[in-house]
């Protein structure tokens, strides 16, 4: 194989043939140009393209592949039991804003409580506090004036 | 898919139909054995029901995903035999010449298939997700977990070596 043509020779050939495939139409323009300007005087180039296009022209041929009879319902009955899952965890988990809606809702009811307390519970408190702070001091003076 | 992953069983048998050919064609052509193909089939699509949540839409085709799959397990099962004794009417059967070029068809068809199980598997695999299953580079690529260029490559490798063997006498 030592035939020349323009930049194409039979070893350049052999790269582009086997890097593109024996379609020419899928090769760059001028080496496809050149290529089959070579096919036309060199009979090794030209047993070398015809066995490529074998080899593809039976690769594409095993595309048409049919799986065996069965199989399909061999994996169907393969299939794990599904895990049974609670409706509402499904439902939580099923979008995004769920799980956030469900998050979101105490501390939402937590304020609106919180807001509708009525005051007297401030009173109530300092009452408390009151008689907590002063109780010591209402001892003492009993104490020391009986 | 996203029936799928609500495991939904009919969109799954839908599922089926439409890649299993593919895969377990894939997967014959792979190991050479029918029978270990039916058994990584059914691995495979167990897989795709199993980890169904975990597949990202965005992130690649889910014909990329299963052949990736697919092209795992079967490299995973390589690692544990070492079936190289392909069987040939697995792949001749596919074929079908007509009744004058019967012979002649069925000597290219045991040749190549020979050649092809000797091919290292990387070869044999960018070659087979190109030409056979019809995939991109770039998503042969992504199956076998390298470069564009390196699957560029390893085709170029796999052709020569097929066409070489074609013009042996």
């Amino acid at each position: 194989m030592n035939g020349e043509h323009g930049d194409m020779n039979d070893d350049r050939f052999l790269w582009c043939l086997d890097h593109w495939g024996s379609d020419l139409a899928a090769w760059p323009e001028a080496e496809a140009r050149a290529a089959r300007l070579l096919l036309e005087v060199s009979p090794d180039a030209r047993r070398h393209f015809e066995a490529a296009q074998e080899v593809a022209n039976w690769l594409g041929g095993l595309r048409a592949h049919t799986a065996p009879p069965g199989l399909r319902t061999r994996i169907l009955a393969r299939l794990p039991e599904p895990t049974p899952v609670p409706a509402v965890l499904r439902w939580l988990t099923a979008r995004m804003w769920r799980p956030v809606l469900a998050a979101a809702l105490p501390l939402v009811v937590g304020f609106v409580v919180g807001i509708g307390l009525p005051d007297r519970m401030d009173a109530l408190f300092v009452e408390e506090i009151s008689t907590l702070a002063f109780n010591d001091i209402w001892q003492e003076l009993d104490d020391a004036n009986p | 898919m996203q029936r799928v992953r609500d495991r939904d069983q009919v969109a799954f048998g839908l599922l089926l139909e439409r890649h299993l050919p593919a895969i377990h064609g894939y997967l014959v052509r792979m190991t050479g054995s029918p029978a270990d193909a039916d058994e990584l089939a059914q691995e495979t699509f167990l897989r795709l029901w199993t980890r169904a949540a975990s597949y990202r839409p965005g992130a690649a085709k889910l014909t990329t995903w299963l052949h990736r799959i697919a092209h795992n397990l079967c490299v995973d099962e390589r690692r544990k035999v070492r079936p190289e004794v392909l069987d040939e009417p697995a792949l001749i059967a596919d074929q079908a010449p007509g009744p004058d070029r019967h012979h002649e068809a069925r000597e290219t068809a045991a040749r190549l298939t020979r050649a092809i199980g000797e091919l290292p598997v990387a070869q044999r695999a960018a070659l087979l997700l190109a030409q056979v299953q019809g995939l991109s580079n770039g998503e042969i690529a992504e199956i076998l977990n390298l470069s564009v260029r390196a699957v560029e490559s390893l085709q170029a490798r796999a052709r020569g070596t097929l066409r070489e063997r074609m013009t042996e006498t």
